[in-house]
């Protein structure tokens, strides 16, 4: 384990002392993996890839950040590196990686706030994150990142993919549609696991002592776009072609309990800007948009329906003390229904989640188990989903999450008034 | 022994390089001349130069500079007499300065006698002693090398109603080295200067004496064997004298002109330079760092010389397309500053008359291995005058004072071969010899230290050099050693401080001092050797075991 400078100092001396060596810098780049020595490979090869040919005169830090890999995930980095011991062939200047990591299995928040606070110690302009387990990664994204927030002069840039129609559900159905309502600006990926922030944005949240925050540890990513919307950071997004295919190191269940924990916590950290009510805005777009060329993909609707009516039986008591009677009753008599007739309608969808974010700021039961209440109920919406656009084109799919959206927007000064409130659970 | 005595001589020199007509003018005509010259070399031993290159001053219409010779064995008049040569000669090595003169193999001037004769008829005994042709459809292989100038490497003589071959300008015919007669007139020219007591001579544009049809007509083994011959010539007669050749061209191919140490004695590591100057712009060590690994060993007895500026374009033919880019966007955005494949400005303004990066440059110039080679007036910072067309804006008069013409010439300032630089910045009243003199501080001032230092230890002018690679990447560190003597240099490329670490193991216990102030620093022990290093700064440590 490496040594800490001291309590205060979540850097080791070892990463210090390798900070100092690479000096300032224009660029960083900076890759997080746990376990993943069977993709990390491509990954880097992509990047060098990028920046070799890309920002040949930059100045340039690549950082690579393990959360405790037992894989010989570092091994394959050196493998897969081309820039040697010393310096990259075909660059100006000198390349080369620097690491540190953590035998203790590092939160993916401290990983990115390491990232965070190695740009900001080496003065880069611009930073991009990138994930260790993509399967499919292209030099042309890692460029598409960093473009923006170094010759742009961006501040966050959000990644924008082709997808499936029945990927990125949870994205589609709970995280674009509340964050675009709440905070005007329509970023479509809001998890990502490769986005790029500026200097300036890195040393702001930095800045913010919410670190060591619970609710951060599974949305870092989520929280740098959001901080980014609220604090008049310059954000964009840009086309990164096909949604890269990632090797998945969590579960479904967590995945989800993540995404709602770290929204909700956000929402929270933030409310001073959203509670005024943020107009609707665009949000600028780079590069050109990709064809979808993935192969459909398989799901156990079946499944997802018999767990979301056992969860909601099962989770009675509590979902009452979350949500208000008429919603509950509602929710009930939708999980009577059959799997043919049942539609999960957006009204209810959307109200669903405003009280379930109300009662999370208002602490009305513990935040784990209200967090954990809320997944049999996301698998309700999605196995409506999935029925009803079964046979829907492109352009429909996009209407119906315009429906969403707007469905959210008209709900929106409930939930101001829920949030305001507390104690208007069913209980 | 004195240095006049020393077989290699050279490889401890400190060369300056310079024009006669630049330096001073004697006798009031608005050009330098070798009288004015000589009055001056108590300056150049004061600077601590131990040898002077000069650039050519024969005879010659002056259409390329004086490159353009046509009398090889005589002084142009603007420039004295051949008395007023000898004389001068004979006042540098009472200094124990060497001379080093400019020789044109491969090419007269078409005024030159030996081309008037060829020229004049089919049947002239000289006719052989250039390349003709009756078409000008041979040695294709062979590049235009002035390509903003010369359409073909022939042309036409209207007199001799034949084509004529020529590698540079079409006034500048090559000589044709297939000729025994060429040979031998080209060594007796150079055997009437080394009689005259001249030390050594850079020989102009060799790669490309010998003509063969299929090849690029450059490197050929003829051309070697031409030189071989040369050099067997001049060690038989003329021993401690010493050649020195001008071959732009990669390490590894200009390792053919040392051959087995029986070629050149000395060759200019073109490539290194741009690299120097691209290393601190992008303040990292690789591009300096991947030249020298990527030059050979050469022969024992020979050496490498390493330069700065000189009177040409900072020339970028030795860089890739990216790297050649980064260059013209850095150092020469104003296109009026680009000439051929390079850059017409001098090192102050290069550098912005920065006076820490000067004189990280000039470290980096005395430590890395090879014979330095100043240019007249970068030790006191002179600027350039890009609107005097061709490289002339890096050929002004020397600047020694702030009097009329900058204490150049006497003559009116509109009969100066060329104006003197004159803006507030870098003109001679703000830049001379004579101001420079009276500060310690003065950038002349630490220049003459500088060498001082750099004389003070052979591990720099012969010692092997080992890098060092600290993890910090804006150090460039390095121990030249030669014998028991080492020297650790370590420069900060960066415009920032930086603190690095060396792993200094195989030298511990050993002391280091730094060599300009002889201040102690702390011992060298296991751990690795912390030093922190303001913007731009280097050290001269001498590593004592005491």
């Amino acid at each position: 384990m490496e040594r800490q400078v001291s309590e205060d100092s979540f850097l080791s001396d070892d990463f210090l002392r390798q900070l100092i060596s690479v000096g300032n810098v224009d660029l960083l780049v900076g890759i997080l993996s746990r376990n993943d020595s069977s993709t990390i490979g491509k990954v880097v090869s992509a990047a060098e890839e990028a920046l070799l040919r890309k920002f040949p005169r930059e100045r340039i830090a690549l950082v690579h950040v393990d959360g405790g890999s037992k894989d010989g995930t570092s091994e394959a980095l050196k493998e897969a590196s081309t820039l040697g011991a010393s310096s990259g062939m075909g660059s100006l200047r000198t390349l080369r990686w620097i690491s540190t990591g953590s035998d203790n299995s590092w939160q993916p928040a401290n990983m990115v706030r390491t990232v965070l606070t190695a740009a900001d110690l080496l003065h880069a302009k611009g930073c991009a994150v990138l994930a260790a387990s993509t399967e499919n990664p292209t030099p042309s994204s890692v460029e598409s990142l960093l473009h923006p927030v170094y010759r742009e002069d961006y501040d966050f840039v959000a990644p924008l993919y082709s997808r499936h129609k029945y990927d990125g559900l949870l994205t589609r159905n709970f995280l674009y549609p509340l964050c675009r309502a709440l905070y005007g600006k329509p970023v479509r990926e809001l998890r990502a696991s490769e986005f790029a922030f500026s200097g300036r944005l890195a040393g702001y949240c930095l800045s913010r002592g919410e670190w060591q925050n619970e609710g951060l540890q599974g949305g870092a990513e989520m929280w740098l776009a959001i901080t980014a919307m609220s604090n008049g950071f310059r954000c964009v997004q840009s086309y990164l072609g096909e949604k890269p295919r990632a090797k998945s190191n969590a579960g479904v269940v967590d995945a989800i309990r993540h995404a709602v924990n770290g929204l909700f916590w956000c929402l929270e950290s933030t409310e001073s800007y959203w509670l005024k009510g943020a107009a609707p805005d665009s949000l600028p777009t780079i590069g050109p948009e990709h064809k979808l060329t993935s192969e459909s993909i398989r799901v156990e609707r079946k499944r997802i329906f018999q767990m979301y009516k056992s969860g909601v039986a099962e989770l009675s008591q509590i979902l009452s003390g979350i949500l208000n009677q008429e919603t509950h009753a509602e929710l009930n008599r939708l999980a009577d229904a059959g799997e043919e007739e049942f539609r999960f309608s957006n009204a209810l969808w959307v109200r669903i989640v405003y009280e379930f974010a109300a009662a999370y700021h208002h602490s009305v039961i513990n935040r784990s188990h209200l967090v954990q209440a809320f997944v049999p109920i996301y698998r309700g919406r999605v196995y409506s989903f999935l029925t009803q656009h079964r046979s829907a084109g492109s352009d429909a799919m996009e209407a119906d999450l315009e429906n969403l959206c707007q469905e959210f927007d008209r709900q929106r000064n409930f939930f101001f008034e829920r949030w305001r409130t507390k104690g208007q659970g069913a209980s | 022994m004195s240095l006049l005595q020393q077989a290699d001589w050279y490889k401890d020199s400190i060369i300056y390089q310079l024009h006669v007509r630049t330096f001073y003018d004697s006798n009031g005509d608005g050009i330098g001349d070798f009288r004015g010259l000589q009055q001056k070399l108590d300056y150049l031993q004061e600077l601590g130069v131990t040898a002077i290159w000069l650039l050519p001053f024969y005879p010659s219409p002056l259409r390329d500079d004086g490159y353009d010779i046509a009398d090889y064995c005589s002084v142009h008049s603007s420039y004295g007499t051949l008395e007023d040569f000898k004389s001068f000669l004979a006042a540098a090595h009472e200094r124990d300065i060497r001379i080093i003169i400019e020789m044109v193999l491969n090419h007269t001037s078409d005024q030159h006698p030996w081309f008037q004769e060829s020229r004049s008829s089919r049947n002239n005994p000289r006719r052989d002693w250039y390349v003709w042709s009756e078409t000008d459809d041979r040695y294709h292989g062979a590049r235009i090398i002035f390509l903003d100038t010369e359409l073909s490497n022939w042309a036409w003589d209207p007199i001799s109603k034949s084509y004529y071959w020529h590698r540079f300008f079409s006034h500048q015919p090559d000589l044709n080295f297939d000729s025994p007669a060429v040979r031998e007139a080209i060594w007796n020219v150079m055997k009437f200067w080394l009689e005259l007591g001249v030390d050594g001579f850079r020989l102009d544009a060799v790669p490309y004496l010998v003509e063969r049809e299929g090849t690029s007509c450059e490197n050929l083994p003829e051309t070697h064997e031409i030189l071989r011959e040369l050099r067997r010539r001049l060690d038989d007669s003329f021993p401690a004298k010493m050649l020195l050749a001008e071959a732009n061209q990669w390490p590894a191919d200009v390792c053919a002109y040392f051959g087995q140490g029986d070629e050149f004695h000395m060759a200019f590591h073109f490539p290194l330079m741009p690299r120097m100057f691209m290393s601190l712009k992008l303040e990292d060590r690789k591009p300096i760092l991947d030249i020298l690994q990527r030059t050979p060993t050469i022969p024992e007895t020979c050496q490498w010389c390493i330069f700065l500026r000189n009177h040409d374009e900072l020339t970028l033919e030795m860089v890739t397309d990216v790297e050649r880019d980064y260059m013209y966007d850095e150092y020469a955005r104003d296109k009026s500053m680009r000439i051929n494949v390079g850059i017409r400005r001098r090192l102050a303004p290069l550098m912005d008359n920065d006076r820490r990066r000067i004189e990280l440059l000039n470290g980096l110039l005395m430590s890395l291995p090879g014979t330095p080679i100043l240019y007249y007036g970068d030790e006191i910072g002179m600027g350039d005058n890009v609107y005097l067309g061709d490289r002339n804006g890096v050929r002004t008069p020397m600047q020694w004072s702030g009097q009329w013409n900058g204490g150049f010439s006497s003559a009116d300032p509109e009969r100066l071969y060329s104006p003197p630089i004159s803006n507030p910045v870098y003109g001679y009243q703000a830049i001379n010899v004579e101001s420079q003199r009276r500060s310690e501080h003065s950038l002349l001032s630490w220049k003459k230290r500088l060498i001082q230092v750099r004389k003070s230890s052979q591990a720099f002018s012969r010692g092997s050099i080992e890098f060092l690679h600290p993890p910090n990447h804006r150090v460039l560190a390095y121990v030249r050693q030669l014998g028991k003597e080492r020297v650790l240099v370590v420069n900060n490329l960066s415009s920032s401080a930086q603190a690095v670490e060396l792993d200094l193991s195989k030298y511990k216990g050993s002391i280091p001092i730094e060599m300009s102030g002889k201040t102690i620093f702390p011992r060298i022990g296991e751990l690795p050797y912390l030093l922190t290093m303001g913007p731009y700064q280097f050290y001269w440590f001498r590593l004592r075991k005491i």
